[in-house]
């Protein structure tokens, strides 16, 4: 008894078999779990954000985005220019804008417009509604441009 | 024949752990690059490709995902809805006020398919509404 007690253990090696397959594993999980792309966001009106920013003697500015790529600007009086460069320089930097979309027009154009349009540093730049081809000719009236018009509830 | 093998057994063994152990290491490199680099994170529908964007707004987080799919389709958090059900849903939630709502649209969708999810969420008044973008490649800072 006492001299099994006394024998030391020879100790194992530790196979690295083992440990490479746990971090092997461990690799796999993370290689496809993670994620290299960053996601940035673009703030768009909520209803409660538009009743706090916006002031109800005040119109605000349209920018119709039309299929073809020209734009409507419109302020006193609508005017249309043949790409979005040349209706910035037009744009009053102290008054709201909404931007509104032709029905067909896709996102990327939107996050596009949205994006150049944040570089202004306007007061806001918010998305209004989608329009269908015969309301983009009638919304940038004035009567239409109201903030209920805007963001139908 | 049993005098060599005994020899050569526990030296094979210990020559395959050393050739080993500079793959440990690479693997390990690998292991500790994509722990850190990379973000674990919900990813959208893999058919969903996000608009890109060189915003210089950072991630925000949402506690509402709400996807619009080329077509048009919507899912919220992953369940398909149409956009009565969204509504029923949106107003299920008890404060609306202290949700942040992200949007995830492909970037080949339409703004009238927008426009029947952003319909829907104007009726709340949420803390925020966020369309989500992606960094164009290679201008990730």
């Amino acid at each position: 008894m006492s001299s099994l007690a006394i024998t030391p253990r020879r100790a194992r090696p530790i196979s690295l078999t083992a440990l490479i397959d746990v971090v092997f594993i461990l690799l796999m999980f993370f290689m496809l779990t993670s994620s290299f792309s960053q996601w940035l966001t673009l703030p768009l009106a909520s209803q409660s954000a538009v009743t706090t920013n916006s002031k109800s003697d005040e119109l605000p500015q349209l920018l119709v985005l039309h299929h073809d790529g020209s734009v409507t600007l419109a302020q006193d009086k609508p005017a249309r220019f043949d790409a979005l460069e040349q209706a910035i320089g037009q744009i009053d930097h102290s008054s709201k804008l909404v931007v509104l979309p032709e029905a067909d027009i896709q996102v990327q154009r939107i996050v596009e417009v949205m994006t150049t349009l944040a570089t202004l540093e306007l007061p806001a730049v918010t998305l209004g509604q989608a329009l269908s081809g015969t309301d983009a000719a009638t919304a940038v009236a004035p009567p239409a441009r109201s903030q209920s018009a805007l963001f139908p509830e | 024949m049993l005098q060599s093998h005994s020899l050569l057994t526990p030296h094979a063994s210990r020559n395959n752990d050393d050739n080993m152990i500079p793959l440990i290491n690479i693997v390990f490199l690998l292991l500790i690059f994509f722990m850190v680099a990379g973000q674990i994170r919900a990813l959208p529908n893999a058919e969903l490709i996000l608009p890109k964007a060189a915003l210089e707004q950072a991630e925000g987080q949402s506690d509402l995902r709400l996807e619009v799919s080329q077509q048009g389709d919507m899912t919220l958090d992953g369940i398909a809805c149409t956009a009565e059900q969204l509504a029923t849903q949106l107003q299920a939630l008890p404060q609306p006020s202290s949700v942040a709502v992200g949007i995830f649209a492909d970037q080949r969708a339409t703004a009238a398919a927008l426009e029947n999810a952003l319909a829907v969420v104007r009726q709340f008044s949420f803390q925020s509404v966020r369309l989500y973008a992606e960094a164009p490649e290679g201008s990730v800072k």
